[in-house]
């Protein structure tokens, strides 16, 4: 888009209008008729931002804020073998979790390539994987093409169950007046099945934005009414604001959680990506583990989170430099409206991912100075004791 | 001499979110069309083209701190930089406000 359009002879780009059909959650009318500027994420017709990804960002590490996140895939394992599936197929140990528990994970191939990241619930009588909105048909090809020798049923729950969040310091006060279940019960990586303003529902405490909070998984119809319960503005505590997938990325990059198509991709091990802590090595055989035994000790690379020194703005694809040489490149990269200097996330060769090497992005031919950082940029912990 | 920056639409496209400008040095040859800086959101990058050929006499010292300011007042203080016209006739290639206004409202439906 050129933005100084005064020129008549600038290209005119005409701008097809593809009539495709795109995937819409049960809140996408809401956001068109809050004044969302929508974007096609992978499909789904989605909130980019209502406000300014800057207002949502701040709004969500000082206050709270409420995310759409029908687009994420929800596939429910059942039967008798569905923990035992799971178990074989995730690099979680699946057997060892308790009911009510959620464990961080990858779908690993063979290779120990990540085919996807995703959380895992394991509950009453099924075991629930949450994966990428942008995987969700590969996840449920992949996993039905492996399960010959298991009793399983697999379930794309991704319609009939929605998905929300609502993250950040004031998050739990605010759900905590929708519902009588004392919330502050559940445990970080832990669910509970609770009424929430009226609504049946599986609470969860987890996130991608680095903020306390909860992810909801509730019936498909309901979930409008719950949200428009939520945003309701005459609340006694907290401001609750809508926030869209823009301030999604911003979060999840100062918290330097990885983001599938970025920091993951089938070729990428999750040792490379530095989550190696969520692979139990420790557990019986599991899909990729021969391979991933190998790469433990010797990634080709790995993953660093770089600070920019001076002021400039590092995006994906941007090369990574240590003195003349290129060795990595950007795979996330944005001004971080927290830290309000640039930051990214690269691959690099292992020895410059070390924690205080100075190193240097290529950005529009000119080499501006980083330094490598311990992750995450952002964690609430650090900031409350400074 | 021609004052250069972003218009209001241009602004109101990137939601006003502007965290960086970079612009051209002091003395520095422009050419009309051609990109002479870079704009960022938070998540997004553009060229700014420049609406005529000359040599940048002045650069907005204001932006370096506070690009911010280009969103909120694009007009006015949120100007980018001064060029000393090379070719008058150039001029001639520039739509008219009204004609911007005219085109912004066609782009939009």
């Amino acid at each position: 888009m050129p933005l100084d359009s005064c020129l008549p002879d600038t290209t005119l780009i005409v701008v097809k209008r593809f009539c495709i059909k795109m995937n819409e959650t049960p809140l996408t009318r809401w956001h068109q008729e809050h004044g969302a500027r929508m974007t096609d994420f992978h499909g789904w017709l989605m909130p980019l931002q209502y406000t300014s990804i800057t207002d949502e960002h701040l709004a969500v590490r000082r206050a709270a804020g409420l995310f759409d996140l029908c687009h994420m895939g929800r596939i429910c394992l059942r039967g008798p073998d569905a923990v035992a599936f799971a178990h074989w197929m995730t690099t979680a140990d699946v057997k060892a979790m308790a009911e009510g528990q959620v464990d961080y994970g990858f779908l690993c191939n063979p290779q120990g390539g990540i085919v996807d990241d995703i959380t895992v619930y394991r509950n009453t009588n099924e075991v629930m994987l949450v994966v990428n909105g942008a995987n969700r048909l590969k996840v449920m090809d992949w996993l039905t093409d492996h399960c010959d020798r298991y009793s399983v049923e697999i379930e794309d729950a991704s319609g009939r169950l929605a998905m929300i969040a609502i993250q950040g310091p004031q998050a739990v006060a605010i759900l905590q007046e929708e519902t009588r279940f004392p919330l502050s019960a559940i445990r970080y990586y832990h669910f509970a099945p609770a009424e929430v303003a009226g609504v049946p529902m599986l609470v969860s405490r987890t996130g991608y934005t680095g903020e306390d909070g909860f992810e909801l998984y509730l019936d498909a119809g309901a979930c409008e009414a719950v949200w428009e319960k939520l945003m309701t503005p005459d609340k006694k505590i907290g401001d609750l604001v809508a926030v869209g997938l823009g301030a999604r990325d911003t979060l999840r990059l100062e918290a330097s959680m990885p983001l599938y198509g970025n920091e993951l991709n089938d070729e990428t091990t999750p040792f490379e990506a530095g989550l190696g802590k969520f692979v139990r090595m420790d557990k019986e055989d599991f899909m990729g583990r021969s391979a991933l035994v190998q790469k433990y000790n010797a990634p080709a690379r790995r993953l660093c989170c770089l600070v920019m020194s001076e002021k400039c703005i590092p995006r994906s694809g941007y090369k990574v430099y240590a003195g003349e040489t290129a060795i990595g490149e950007v795979t996330s990269g944005t001004f971080s409206p927290t830290l309000l200097q640039g930051i990214a996330m690269a691959y690099v060769g292992p020895p410059y991912a070390k924690e205080g090497t100075v190193l240097a992005v290529e950005i529009r031919g000119r080499k501006c100075a980083a330094r490598v950082v311990r992750r995450p940029f952002y964690s609430r912990k650090r900031m409350q004791s400074i | 001499m021609a004052t250069a920056g972003v218009s209001e639409y241009a602004v109101e496209a990137l939601n006003r979110d502007i965290v960086f400008v970079e612009l051209p040095a002091v003395g520095t040859v422009v050419e009309q069309g051609k990109p002479f800086g870079v704009i960022e959101a938070v998540k997004a990058v553009y060229d700014l083209f420049a609406p005529v050929s000359g040599r940048v006499i002045e650069v907005n010292p204001a932006l370096a701190n506070d690009p911010g300011v280009v969103g909120r007042l694009p007009w006015t203080d949120g100007w980018m930089i001064r060029i000393e016209i090379s070719d008058p006739q150039e001029l001639d290639n520039l739509l008219t406000p009204m004609q911007y206004a005219e085109q912004i409202a066609s782009e939009k439906h």
